[in-house]
């Protein structure tokens, strides 16, 4: 039955890359994603039998199966589900005004130098600072909330994000700034047709970063305090030595994270071709 | 219209906090007529580059001025048309839209600039890539697209930063009879900067030679040749005499710069 489906999936791929690509390259394809299907299947088999075959008792390393069977009951699922949507929220709200924020400050602040100047030693300063260190302060200042979350992933994305864009703006061709002088271009012009695409790269690179920042921002700032989330459910989970629950919450996490890297690597394939 | 360059007096000096400053051009006067092809030959680093940059309004004087067409240049202007050391294409655009920037740029894109594109790249052999990228094409090609992105702007004012260095010698040979033959049919002002003596005197109805930094020009030569320049040119005696002569000024040099230079110098 699965093998129909994946045959059935993968065949237009397969007709449309040689045109592409060129055989040689198509067979390589194959084989990689032959091996990943190996180890994933591998994986599978070793986290069902290893714990068995060790007796390691289910609280310190569930097996598969179990987990799957929390990831499958119904009170859990939901219960799961509502969590998730809390994080989720916190993360994505983050991650946007961070974004945002990172990019538009990057933009100001590679046009104006004595600005960048000005801020670059409190930039180097954040940096270099654990930023989820600020959490508790947040938690002060804003109670038990949505609030201080987000503002812990805002912290998290709005750095790298401000770095990448400045740089990748600042690291423009030289040449090419001559070639757009050349052709007496607007200061509009050069921005939106030259910093701009010459920036994307790295500004998707502070994107790939950042969308796994933003859940270590809304994780941590549900440790240290909060009502609702998978971070609090995660401690619920370990405080009732519920450790398949535990790890049923890292399988959602580690599908959210895959799940954005991939929709981040999309965007990135179609907005920057050329690399 | 063509127009008519005068530099006079110019001095360049690049002037930076905690080092010493760098003089690269320094009381340098040459006038090129209106629809006139001058080359210039110079040691690497003599200042070929910065000339160009400020006859071209891409880099400011620190004396002297120059004018372009009766008007002191100040700054860039739409009717001059640049060409790089690099080829210096956008991997974002295909090669029409790299030929078509500047029009879009001036939001001048007219049927006919369209037109003149298509078959200035159908001409230097571009045809079958005018939607590829910059990326899925070779040095020379490149080289080659940037060549149709600055005469399809149809300037007044060619400004050429060694066009040809990365090609082959022969789609090299093949280009500078296309230039030729471009430039006899738009007569358009032209300054070519180049590394080939050779090429500097197939193509140019003047050669104007530059010292090692601060860059002054030493001799100004007149080419013998009709406008018209192909193969036989180059087999004229006369056209070797010229080639040696120039030869002569960095064979002659002291300076130990120009003459570590030659390599670039020697064809
Ligand atoms: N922006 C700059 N700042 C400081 N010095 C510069 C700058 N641009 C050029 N120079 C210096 O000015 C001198 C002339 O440079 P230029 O690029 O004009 O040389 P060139 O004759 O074009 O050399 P090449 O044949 O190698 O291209 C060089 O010594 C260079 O180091
Ligand atoms: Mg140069």
């Amino acid at each position: 039955m699965s093998a129909t489906e994946k045959i059935e999936v993968r065949a237009p791929q397969v007709d449309r890359a040689p045109a592409q690509r060129g055989p040689s390259k198509v067979g390589a394809g194959l084989r990689g994603r032959g091996l990943a299907v190996g180890a994933v299947m591998v994986f599978i088999v070793a986290w069902e039998m290893v714990p068995r075959l060790l007796d390691v008792q289910s609280f310190i390393f569930p097996r598969l199966s179990e987990v799957i069977a929390k990831l499958t009951d119904a009170t859990t699922v939901t219960l799961l589900y509502q969590h998730a949507q809390v994080t989720l929220y916190e993360a994505l709200v983050g991650l946007v005004i961070g974004i945002v924020a990172g990019v538009g400050l990057g933009f100001a602040l590679a046009e104006w130098e004595p600005a960048r100047a000005a801020v670059y030693p409190f930039i180097v300063a954040f940096q270099s600072m654990p930023k989820v260190a600020l959490a508790p302060l947040f938690i002060i200042w804003f109670g038990f909330g949505y609030t201080p979350k987000v503002l812990v992933v805002v912290m998290l994305v709005f750095f790298p994000m401000l770095v990448n864009t400045m740089n990748g703006i600042l690291s423009t061709d030289k040449s090419r700034l001559d070639l757009f002088r050349s052709m007496s271009a607007s200061k509009w012009q050069i921005w939106s047709r030259l910093l701009l695409p010459s920036a994307l790269p790295s500004i998707f690179a502070g994107l790939e970063v950042s969308v796994v920042n933003s859940f270590i921002g809304a994780i941590t700032g549900e440790f240290v305090g909060a009502d609702a989330g998978l971070g609090v459910l995660l401690q619920q989970f370990k405080n009732n030595y519920d450790t398949a629950g535990v790890f049923a919450i890292l399988v959602i996490l580690a599908f959210i994270g895959v799940a954005l890297n991939q929709i981040v690597r999309i965007a990135r394939r179609r907005l920057v071709f050329w690399q | 219209m063509t127009e008519r360059i005068e530099v006079r007096d110019a001095e360049v000096v690049f002037s930076r906090r905690g080092v010493p400053p760098t003089t690269a051009l320094s009381g340098l006067s040459l006038d090129v007529e209106a629809g006139g092809f001058v080359s210039v030959v110079g040691p690497s680093g003599c200042g070929k580059t910065t000339l160009l940059r400020a006859i071209g309004g891409l880099q400011g004087l620190t004396g002297g001025e120059i004018r372009v067409g009766g008007d002191t240049v100040a700054g860039p202007r739409r009717t001059t048309a640049f060409m790089f050391q690099q080829p210096t294409l956008l991997p974002w655009m295909n090669i029409a839209d790299n030929c078509l920037a500047p029009a879009r740029i001036h939001r001048t894109l007219t049927p006919e600039y369209r037109s003149r594109v298509t078959s200035l790249l159908e001409r230097v052999g571009l045809a079958d890539f005018h939607d590829k990228y910059p990326n899925e094409l070779s040095g020379g090609m490149q080289q080659r697209a940037a060549i149709v992105r600055a005469l399809g702007q149809d300037p007044e004012l060619l400004l050429l930063d060694e066009p040809f260095g990365a090609l082959d010698a022969m789609t090299r040979e093949q280009m500078n009879f296309d230039l030729n033959a471009i430039w006899n049919r738009a007569k358009v002002t032209t300054l070519l900067i180049t590394h080939s003596i050779p090429e500097a005197v197939l193509l140019g109805q003047r050669v104007v030679v530059m010292s090692s930094r601060p860059g002054r020009i030493v001799d100004d030569i007149e080419i013998p040749f009709g406008p018209m320049r192909d193969a036989e040119t180059m087999g004229d005696p006369r056209f070797s005499q010229i080639v040696a002569h120039v030869r002569g000024y960095f064979v002659k040099s002291q300076n130990v710069s120009a003459e570590r230079s030659l390599a670039h110098v020697r064809d």
